[in-house]
């Protein structure tokens, strides 16, 4: 007599190890997964978006955009990036990306290696913010020049789409290009244009010499 | 029966019972509708998918030279890190569907549905909690190393959840945690490149996804593949299976070496005040990182080595190959060169070293067979003989 078992069939999994029709061992490893899937795409952004912002922009700060360039932001806007030119980081780093916001409204500063004209930084902006936003993304202005406290020229085009407003800016200075999206819905834009208008023409770049 | 044959009879139940034992082998079935790793899977990379989609499409026009340019120089990459997997994992050949698999879970599973949001979070909470300067200093080197380094290793225990017969030792879990390490670092690549193109405006976006390629590849060495490989076969000590018991010290160690040497890395900037000293930052945790991989790949290689010697025991004493390929075959670098310089007389260098390719090729076969004869197994014999002048041409 033989006490071989005849292999069961290939796809049955053994009564003992079943659950809906599933092979309980399985769910060791795939519990693993469901835990860290849990804590990183639900707790911690949970948890992030319980924590407020409470950094806010005060009277006279200055933050700086370039290694060269520093923006004075109207005061009481949240600070979500951005080094203040007091920052000391361990790093060195001096200058990053700028983003404030207020109620319904965001204004953005970003630098990178530039070599052509604003009107043309301001148009690569526009060709981006279409690729992202569609056939909804329609220019109201465009070719229109703003210049800073400081005397220098920019290029500004605004667009609008069927649930915000904006424009773009963009400056160069000595290869660099900073480039300025203020963004929010109608109402909130308008209400702080002033804002806006004024943090625009604080961009002051201390490599221009000017 | 004689003592011989007594031996033999021994010498083939350690064989079988070591191809049992290791998995080696054993075949990779992707389709398991009754293994919820199987759903998840899909789910996951389903899920990635369609998160790569709604990244890339919409800029897809604007990047699209960028996009080209990280599409082959991440190819390229990969391409590198491939042969150098396939070089190291000697032993048991990871089957090609587990190994795609592992890359496609690590590249656009745990990158886009789990690291994307969850480093997002982090580094918010950072940046809200201890202010901009620190989030600028510290957000990378304290959040990714948390959060991929956990999102690629569970991902690995998905993985292995799809093979667990294949994926049994912490030799298994250096590889194919090396194959979804290297999924998302291609794609993390990708994204890095169009990310370069875009700090540009857009412009000269060849030649920005190159200056990325660049700093990668010089870097490469300590990249996600490491990272992952280490802590994956720490999880597999960490978890015990039927061929590697647990080991929680060695396991904790290699999972603490992979966040840290990632952490470290990505900290650099910070740690070297800015200074010239980032460079010594970034030398010293490369040798850092390759020291704890050789050391990984030691401890892992002695239990595959003993199951080489089970496998192709038998083999030495029919004669098939001798006591000194066996130990090249499961030793390490210097046991092969040792191998090649006592070969028989009258064989050359070359010709030995095609004996061992061949003996590896035996051993695979053997696995595959379940540790019997098959006609994979008998060819694979000829062959051996066949080089070494014994058999037909």
């Amino acid at each position: 007599m033989t006490d071989t078992v005849p292999p069961h069939p290939r796809h049955r999994v053994p009564v003992e190890h079943r659950l809906l029709g599933l092979d309980r061992r399985t769910f060791p490893y795939a519990i693993g997964l469901v835990v860290v899937w849990l804590l990183w795409v639900v707790a911690l952004p949970a948890i992030d978006g319980a924590v407020p912002w409470n950094d806010t922009t005060r009277a006279g700060e200055v933050f700086r955009v370039t290694d060269t360039a520093t923006i004075t932001p109207a005061a009481g806007w949240g600070v979500q990036e951005g080094l203040r030119t007091t920052d000391r980081t361990a790093s060195g780093d001096t200058s990053a990306d700028l983003v404030l916001v207020t109620a319904g409204a965001a204004f953005q500063v970003t630098s990178g290696p530039w070599t052509g004209t604003p009107a043309e930084l301001v148009a690569s902006g526009v060709l981006l913010d279409r690729a992202v936003l569609g056939d909804d993304f329609r220019p109201t202005s465009a070719g229109e020049t703003v210049r800073t406290d400081d005397g220098d020229v920019g290029a500004l085009t605004s667009f609008a789409t069927p649930t915000v407003e904006g424009l773009i800016v963009a400056f160069v200075f000595d290869g660099t290009g900073v480039q300025i999206q203020a963004t929010g819905t109608p109402a909130q834009l308008a209400a702080h244009a002033g804002d806006v208008d004024r943090m625009i023409a604080s961009l002051s770049d201390e490599g221009d010499g000017s | 029966m004689t003592a011989t044959s007594a031996t033999q009879a021994d010498e083939q139940a350690r064989r079988r019972e070591a191809v049992a034992v290791s998995g080696w082998g054993a075949p990779f079935r992707f389709v398991q509708p009754r293994n919820l790793c199987f759903w998840l899977y899909l789910l996951l990379v389903g899920a990635g998918i369609r998160q790569l989609i709604e990244i890339v499409t919409p800029t897809a026009g604007v990047f699209a030279a960028a996009d080209i340019a990280s599409l082959v120089t991440s190819g390229l990459f990969a391409l590198a890190f491939l042969a150098f997997l396939h070089h190291a994992d000697r032993f048991e050949r990871t089957p090609a569907g587990l190994a795609t698999a592992a890359f496609l879970a690590g590249g656009v599973g745990a990158a886009f549905v789990i690291a994307l949001p969850g480093n997002a979070a982090v580094t918010s909470l950072y940046a809200k909690l201890f202010g901009q300067p620190f989030a600028v200093d510290w957000q990378a080197a304290l959040a990714a190393p948390f959060v991929e380094e956990t999102a690629k290793g569970a991902v690995f225990l998905l993985v292995m959840g799809l093979a667990p017969v294949v994926v049994r030792t912490a030799y298994d879990g250096l590889i194919v945690g090396a194959y979804t390490g290297l999924g998302f670092q291609v794609f993390e690549d990708m994204l890095y490149g169009q990310n370069s193109a875009a700090q540009h405006f857009g412009a000269d976006q060849v030649e920005s996804v190159v200056g990325t390629f660049a700093l990668r590849t010089v870097t490469g060495v300590v990249s996600h593949a490491l990272f992952t490989a280490l802590f994956a076969a720490g999880l597999v000590y960490l978890i015990g299976t039927v061929a590697q018991p647990r080991r929680v010290g060695r396991g904790l160690a290699l999972v603490l070496a992979a966040v840290l040497v990632h952490g470290v890395w990505d900290g650099a900037a910070a740690l070297g005040r800015g200074g010239p000293l980032i460079v010594v930052v970034m030398l010293l945790t490369t040798v850092a990182g390759i020291v704890a991989l050789l050391v990984a790949l030691r401890l892992g290689a002695g239990r595959e080595a003993r199951f080489m010697r089970a496998v192709m025991g038998p083999e030495v004493t029919a004669g098939t190959i001798t006591a000194e390929e066996l130990d090249g075959l499961a030793g390490r670098r210097r046991d092969r060169k040792a191998a090649v310089r006592h070969r028989p007389d009258g064989v050359t260098r070359r010709t030995e070293k095609r004996v061992l390719a061949a003996a590896l090729d035996l051993a695979h076969d053997l696995a595959e067979a379940g540790g019997d004869d098959s006609d994979a197994v008998r060819h694979s014999r000829t062959e051996i003989a066949r080089l070494r002048g014994q058999g037909p041409p």
